[in-house]
Parts: C-alpha cells; structure tokens; sequence
C-alpha cells in the first residue's frame, strides 16, 4: 500500500522492456512469429497505460505510437522488417531513457518526434499533433448565473439489470444545486388482478424522473453527471424561464398528465384547479399532486433569484479596459486642470476643477468597481488543490476560506492563482506536519490552513496561514550562508531570517519535492506579487506554524502618484510607498562601498540617483530632493531635481523597446502630451544593493 | 394487519420480498413495512416498494412504510417518490 | 457501510493507483492481476463494483466480464472497464458481455473517482 507507484511502474517497465527485446530478437529471424509479435504490442501497450497514470504523460505519448504501429503489424496489415526492428530498438533504449529523466529534457523531446515521425510513416497513419485525446475530458467546470432547469430522465428499461442505479447519478445532480425530483410511472402498468401484478418485472426500471434543478453549474457539468448512461438513457434538460409564473395546468400538460383539450375544458370552469383536474378523473391524483410539489419547488425558487438577482448584462473586457483608458485619461487631464487652475487662481476656475475633480473620482470609482471580481471565484480552485494534495501525502487538513466575498481587479485575479496555490501548496508539503507527528507534539491530528481575504487600509491582505511546524530558523540561515545570500557574521533578527525565503533560489526543502514545484522557491511567489505592485512578507512560529501575508493594491491600471523632475524629464513614483521628501545638500551625502547613503532620521538609507541611474545630461543642483521610500521591510531614498507634486495616473505598459529596462514599470501620459516614465522602485533599490 | 421487516432493498433481495409480499401479504389487506432494519436499497429496491404501494392502493388496500431512516427518505426524495410512498419530504 | 470494489488488471502500477485512490475515499479494495485470479479471490464476497482491464493474459476482461456475469449472485454487478484507444473496437464486444461504462487508459485518479462516484 505505501510503496511509491512510480516505484513498481519502472520495475514493470524494465520487465516489459526486456520482454520486448527478446521478442525482436526472435523476430529478427522470424519476423512473422505470431506470439512474439503479441509480446512486443503488450509491452508498449502496457507501458503505455501505465505511464500516463503515474505522471510519465511525455513517455505514454511516445509508447502509443509504437503501440499503434505494433497493432498493424498484429493485425497483419504491416510486416516487420530489419528497419521495423532497428528503430523499435533505438525506441527501447530511449524509453529506458524516458524512464530515468523525468520531466524530459528538450532534447530526448525531439528524439521522440524523431522516431515517432518515423513509425507513423511505416504505419501510414496521418500525422497528429497532441496526446491530449488519450485522457479523459476533465471539462471545465465553469461557473454561470443561477438558472432553472428541467431535466428529464428515461433510464433504460434494463438499467436495474445492467448494474446502473440511479441513486449515485441523482446524489451527483442534486449536488449541483437545489433540486426537486418526481417520478412519473409508466401508466401502461395495471394493478387490477394479481396476475397483473405478477406480470411486472420488478428487475425492470418502470418509471422516467423530471428534475427540477436551480443550479450555478454548466452545461458541461450536468453533462458530466450523465457521462456513462447518456448512450442508453434519454436525457433532455430545458431551461425555464425564471420569471414564468408556472400555473399547474401547464406542468400537468407539460409532464404528458393531461393533454391540451383537456386543460382548456377545465380552465373554462374556473376556481382551485387542482381539485378540479383530479375530481373530474382528467389527471389523476397524484400527477395533481406531484404537479403542486413543482409548483411550490419552482415558487420558492424564483423567489430567492427574485430576492438576490437585479438585471446585469454581459460586456466583452475589451470595452471595459476601453472605458477604463478614458477614464484614466480624463483623470489625468483633470490633474492638470487642477494645476492650472491654481496657478491662475482664478476662483471660478478652481470650483470648476474641484468639482470636475469629484466627477471623475467618482467615475473612476464606478469603472473599478466594474471590474471588481470577489476572490472566492480562486477559492474554489484551491480547495480541489488542498484536498488532492493532503490525500497525496498522507496529511490530514482543513482547509478554511475567509473573505471569499473580497473584491479584486479581474487582472490581478488573474495572476494571483499561481501564487497562491504554490504558498499552500508549500504549507501542505512543508508546513504541515504528518498526522502521528502532530500527535506526538500534543497537536491535534488534523491541521488547519487558513486562507482570508480582507480589505486593510485601501489595499487588500491576503493571508495564508498554516498551523504547521513553522519555519526551521536555523536551517534557513544555514542555507542562506551556503548560497552566499548573507555571510556566517551578519547579525539578524528570526524575522529578518525568515524573509530570506523570498530570495532568488533560496529553497528549503532538503530533497526536490514533486509537490512544493520542482524546486522552486519562493522568489517566483515574490516576483508574481511584485509584478502585481504588492508586498510578501511572512511570520512564522516554531512549532506553531506559518502565516504569509500579502498585501495587494486595488488595481494596477490607475495608481497615485508622486510627479517628479530630472534634467528635464518627467518620472512618477506610486504614492503608497512614499514616505517623505527631504532636501538633500550634496555636502551631506557621503559614500560606502559604492553606495551613497544620505541621513534620514538619524539614520543613514542607501540613495538612488535617477541622474545617474539614467545617465541623464546636466548637473545636479546644489540642493536635490530625496524622496524617502519603503518597499516591504526597505528604506531607501531616491534623489531627483525637483519635486512636482500628487497626481493620478493611468500607468500604460511599455512597448517592446522598454521593456528590457530596469527600474521601470510602465509608463504614463501626461496632460501635455509628454511622456513620463513610473519607476519600479523595488527593481531600482535592490540595484544598489547588488 | 400484516408486518414486513426486510434487512436490505437492493435488486438481490427483490425475489426473496416479491415471494414474500405474494404469498404473505399479497390478500391480507393493510400491510405495514417496517424499514428500520435496512442497511442497503438501490433504485430497484425502492421501485419496488413504490410498486406495491401502487397494488395496495388499486385494491384498496393500505402500505404504511414505518421507521424510515433519513437516508432512506433522501432517496426517496432524489428519486421523487417521496410523495408516492407517503413520506415526508426531509430537509 | 463501506462498498467493495474489485480491481483487475495484470499492470501492477495500475492496480496501485488505482487501488490507492478508491482506498483513499473509503473503498475496500479487492485486486486481481487477471479474469481467473479475479474469480478465486472474489468467491462468496458481495462486490458493489467491478473496475477491469480489457487486455490481460489468461483471461482477458470480456471473457472475465461474460463469466462473472453468468454467476447469479453478480448478475447485476455494475461493471467498468478500463481500456485504450486502440481497443475502441472492443466496446461492442464489451457491452454484449454485460459491461457498461469505459473509461480509457491513462487518466487521472479523479476521473476514476467520479466515475465509481457513478456507478457503485
């Protein structure tokens, strides 16, 4: 039970291998030997089926080609030749190669095309592109508004017999959503005599299901339900029209309980329907009954939309990212408007400009919130991840979500996903102890990973929070050293430990785990929240465990910012990590291992000259302004000419020529046109530092 | 008044109850089915007991299904044959 | 009330996946490396589902299917069969054997698992 299955795959491998060689040993004497023949298809087919499902995805692809080749010359529309057997052995060899390296390299990659290219050539099959048909549709779980449906379920006749019941495929329905079932019996069946009785093959399915179903899920997932009994079954799903009062005639005329003339005749005499329909014999009781089931079912149903649903309609992104190019811009313009206006100082111009400045605050919240997603749409995703996971490695997790209601701008959404799913997937591998070892430290069994969402103070944190072994402190500075990151006398605080982590190729798994990444550390989990404008920073307990957290803007297409001015051209820096300007006089500077430093509070913060850093003309006046900046647990200064002043601003990505340029995220559009560079200040500080 | 107690209501136990039902129950009028016992059913199962309600009440007898267990009642509803039995609908 | 379901197939790492991913989400387990093992190891045992190759030496998987079908006590016995692409033709052979969902080799242990979901 425990021993590893890639373990027992290459061992059967080998075998089959083996096999294989002494069929083509044989075969190369007597190339029609039937038996032999069979014995070098069942070791490419049994490799074949067995690699995909321990995760040799690249080795199963190749061996189906070989397979496909070996089941023509089974059949006998292909006979073997010296060529046929050469290659087939240059493919073993390359397997035992496949089975050694995994994921493959480039190279053993290509050699795969190679001999692939060359047996669909013998077998004259049409060449392909992907394997992906080999796996089974996993189809997309896609999420769409709350609607109601109406499927209807004839199972076969036969279905009993055939070992198919219809509980597990209603359990599985019934989880996408509400749902109200009713059967409806064949009316053929008669109870009159015993014999009639005794004529019903109880082994027989009698009766067909209409469900009623308000559901979230798609299409393709109710379809999913039905995946083995669709060929046999009739399934048919109509969608109802929420806002249709559903009158009980209608689904007694709907469920075939009574036909139209019927219904017409006893509408035209009016009140309480019900017992009408059933006292004139025309429905019977319990089809009256069912009907009133649905009825109060559908109600119920169209009341909670009612309640919680107010009209939307779909727009494509790309009008949504137009609009928010125009708003930028307006708020841009209304930047400079606003400098205008003051320094005109005209009073009617300057109520002009508050007041258009309000406008297009307001506008600009609008269009954010637009585009705001709630994060609990990742959520979900997640929560597959932890539990697939805890059941690979044998740990014991509950999995909490906090804040799934939390909104983000789509785009970050977007990049988050990657990022999360590696911190909690390096809390599960890493964090999380196994459940005897937490036993045996007086914890409970089973572990919690918490992951919230929150608004703080205009931005949004994220925490993922473990109540694992937390972080080794020492192990960590150990491999810190070893890599050179900091040196065996640097005195630092636990916490200031810790952060090292995020640095580039620091990773603290002892062996590569498969889980955690192939090695990857967690500077990739740095460098995505970086890339989002936002800060990682994490706390860990010794035996208590781990919390990272990650704090985020609220959009990345609009930023505040601080306009300032060198030699004549324009940089933005984002406000949320501007702490103060100073004045800074060149005599104050002073120089230590390259690196100028200015005094700041007493303290001296390693500076940046955008002068220098840009090799821009002209010299420095005698007194600079030194904008003082905090990234994450970093203070540094950034020394410019001329300090401009706040503005909004819509940052742009930059064209293909910048975007080799560090220190740099974006760029912006001024109100005159001109161009000004948004610095990445966390790219421009660990510059120096380097 | 005549009293069924089955264990199990799957597909494998269908003619051991369909003898039973017959030669026991099948004239005595009212018949009681006390579920308490039942550890498995399937569709089948439950088909059937819907099937002899059915027979009861087309000869005017009465089927009263008694100690049905939640489970039990959730598969009756999944297979909406709740109202068909006489059960009531849970959750 | 935990349900049973047999496992045959003659690949040793199959057999582990797939018997440690129905483990895993509360099945007991019964493996077999081919049809003749399948049917000394199950003997008296009630099985809720069976999960069987189709290419095995001995007895392959129809034969098996065709077999355990004849018995009475696994007569309605839901039976899933795990196969390749290049056995697509086999289906038709399946069926008439008595067998009913396929599910084609390789493929990830929750399309397995929501599978049995399915059909145990």
């Amino acid at each position: 039970m425990s021993i590893d299955p890639v373990i027992i795959f290459k061992e059967e491998a080998y075998e089959h291998l083996e096999n294989l060689e002494n069929a083509l040993l044989v075969l190369e004497e007597s190339p029609r030997d039937a038996e032999q023949i069979a014995a070098a298809f069942r070791a490419m087919h049994t490799i074949k089926g067995s690699a995909g499902m321990v995760g040799f995805d690249h080795l199963s692809y190749f061996t189906h080609h070989i397979e496909s080749f070996f089941e023509r010359v089974r059949s006998g529309e292909l006979m073997l030749n010296d060529e046929h057997i050469r290659a087939t052995l240059l493919a073993k060899d390359h397997i035992e190669l496949l089975l050694e390296k995994t994921p493959p390299s480039k190279e053993s990659m290509a050699v795969s095309e190679t001999l692939i290219q060359q047996f669909r050539r013998w077998a004259d099959l049409p060449t392909e592109g992907s394997p992906a048909k080999s796996t089974a549709a996993t189809s997309a779980n896609t999420e769409t508004e709350q609607r109601i449906l109406k499927i209807t379920i004839k199972p076969s006749k036969e279905c009993f017999k055939d070992g198919f019941d219809l509980l597990p495929v209603m359990r599985e329905l019934s989880a996408l959503g509400s749902c109200h079932s009713s059967a409806h019996f064949n009316k053929t069946l008669t109870f009159d005599s015993a014999d009639d009785y005794r004529d019903i093959d109880i082994f027989d399915c009698h009766f067909f299901l209409t469900v009623l179903l308000a559901t979230e899920a798609s299409q393709s997932s109710i379809d999913d339900v039905f995946l083995f009994v669709a060929d046999d079954w009739s399934i048919s799903t109509e969608e109802l029209d929420p806002d249709e009062a559903y009158r009980l005639g209608d689904l007694l005329l709907a469920e075939g309980a009574i036909n139209q003339q019927q219904l017409d005749s006893i509408l035209q005499q009016q009140p309480k329907l019900g017992e009408v329909l059933s006292g004139s014999g025309a429905a019977a009781q319990e089809d009256v009954e069912q009907a009133l089931e649905q009825q109060k079912f559908l109600r119920s149903q169209q009341e909670t939309q009612q309640s919680r649903s107010v009209p939307s309609i779909k727009v494509p992104q790309p009008k949504l990212d137009a609009l928010m190019d125009k708003v930028g811009e307006l708020v841009t313009l209304q930047s400079f408007l606003e400098q205008k206006a003051r320094e005109l100082n005209d009073e009617g111009l300057n109520t002009i400009a508050e007041t258009l400045m309000q406008l297009s605050s307001d506008l600009r919240e609008t269009v954010f919130d637009i585009r705001m997603l709630p994060i609990g749409t990742l959520f979900g995703r997640f929560r597959r991840v932890v539990r697939d996971l805890s059941h690979e490695l044998g740990k014991n997790i509950q999995f909490v979500t906090e804040g799934a209601e939390t909104e983000l701008d789509k785009v970050m959404l977007d990049k988050l996903g990657d990022p999360l799913i590696h911190l909690l997937r390096n809390s599960l591998d890493h964090g999380i102890e196994k459940p005897e070892q937490r036993a045996a430290n007086g914890k409970p069994e089973q572990a919690t990973i918490t992951l919230s969402a929150a608004h703080n103070q205009g931005q949004i944190l994220i925490k993922v929070k473990d109540d694992g072994a937390g972080i080794n402190t020492q192990k960590v500075r150990q491999k810190a050293i070893e890599k050179g990151l900091i040196s065996a006398t640097d005195e630092l605080t636990e916490n200031q430990i810790h952060q090292l982590i995020f640095e580039a190729g620091f990773s603290t798994a002892d062996k590569v785990s498969d889980v955690s990444g192939r090695g990857v550390g967690m500077d990739v989990v740095r460098t995505s929240i970086d890339s989002l404008q936002g800060k990682v920073h994490i706390k860990s307990d010794a035996g208590l465990g781990t919390e990272i957290q990650i704090l985020l803007p609220m959009t990345l297409a609009i930023i505040d910012g601080l306009l300032v001015n060198v030699a004549g051209e324009s940089f933005v820096i984002p406000l949320n990590i501007v702490n103060e300007c100073i004045e800074t006089y060149a005599s104050e500077k002073c120089v230590e291992r390259d690196t100028t430093l200015v005094k700041h509070r007493g303290a001296l913060v390693p500076c940046v000259s955008l002068r220098k850093m840009f090799s821009l003309a002209g010299t420095a006046p005698a007194i600079e302004q030194s904008v003082i900046v905090k990234v994450g647990e970093e203070t540094g200064a950034i020394t410019v000419d001329e300090v401009v002043g706040q503005f909004q601003t819509v940052i742009k990505s930059l064209g293909q020529l910048y975007r080799g340029v560090s220190g740099v995220m974006g760029a912006t559009v001024l109100g005159d046109g001109s161009i000004a560079m948004v610095l990445d200040v966390s790219e421009l500080l660990e510059s120096i530092q380097s | 008044m005549n009293e069924m107690k089955p264990t199990s209501l799957t597909i494998y136990d269908l003619d051991a109850l369909q003898n039973q039902y017959i030669m026991e129950s099948y004239w005595s009028g009212a018949l009681v089915i006390n579920l308490a016992l039942i550890e498995e059913f399937d569709s089948a199962g439950l088909q059937w007991l819907t099937l002899v309600k059915k027979n009861q009440q087309a000869r005017g007898h009465s089927l009263t299904l008694s100690d049905v267990g939640d489970d039990l009642k959730n598969a009756m509803a999944l297979l909406g044959m709740h109202s068909l039995l006489g059960v009531a609908h849970v959750n | 009330m935990s349900k049973t379901i047999l496992v045959v197939d003659d690949s040793a790492s199959v057999r582990q996946v797939v018997s440690m991913s129905l483990k895993s989400q509360g099945y007991q387990v019964i493996d077999a490396v081919d049809g003749m093992d399948a049917l000394k190891k199950i003997e008296g045992q009630k099985i809720n589902l069976i999960v069987s190759d189709v290419n095995m030496p001995n007895m392959d998987g129809i034969t098996f299917v065709k077999t355990l079908k004849a018995k009475p006590e696994y007569r309605f016995t839901p039976v899933l069969m795990l196969t390749t692409e290049s056995e697509e033709s086999k289906k038709a052979e399946g069926k008439a054997a008595g067998a009913k969902a396929w599910l084609v080799k390789p493929f990830k242990p929750d399309v397995l698992l929501s599978a049995v979901a399915k059909l145990a």
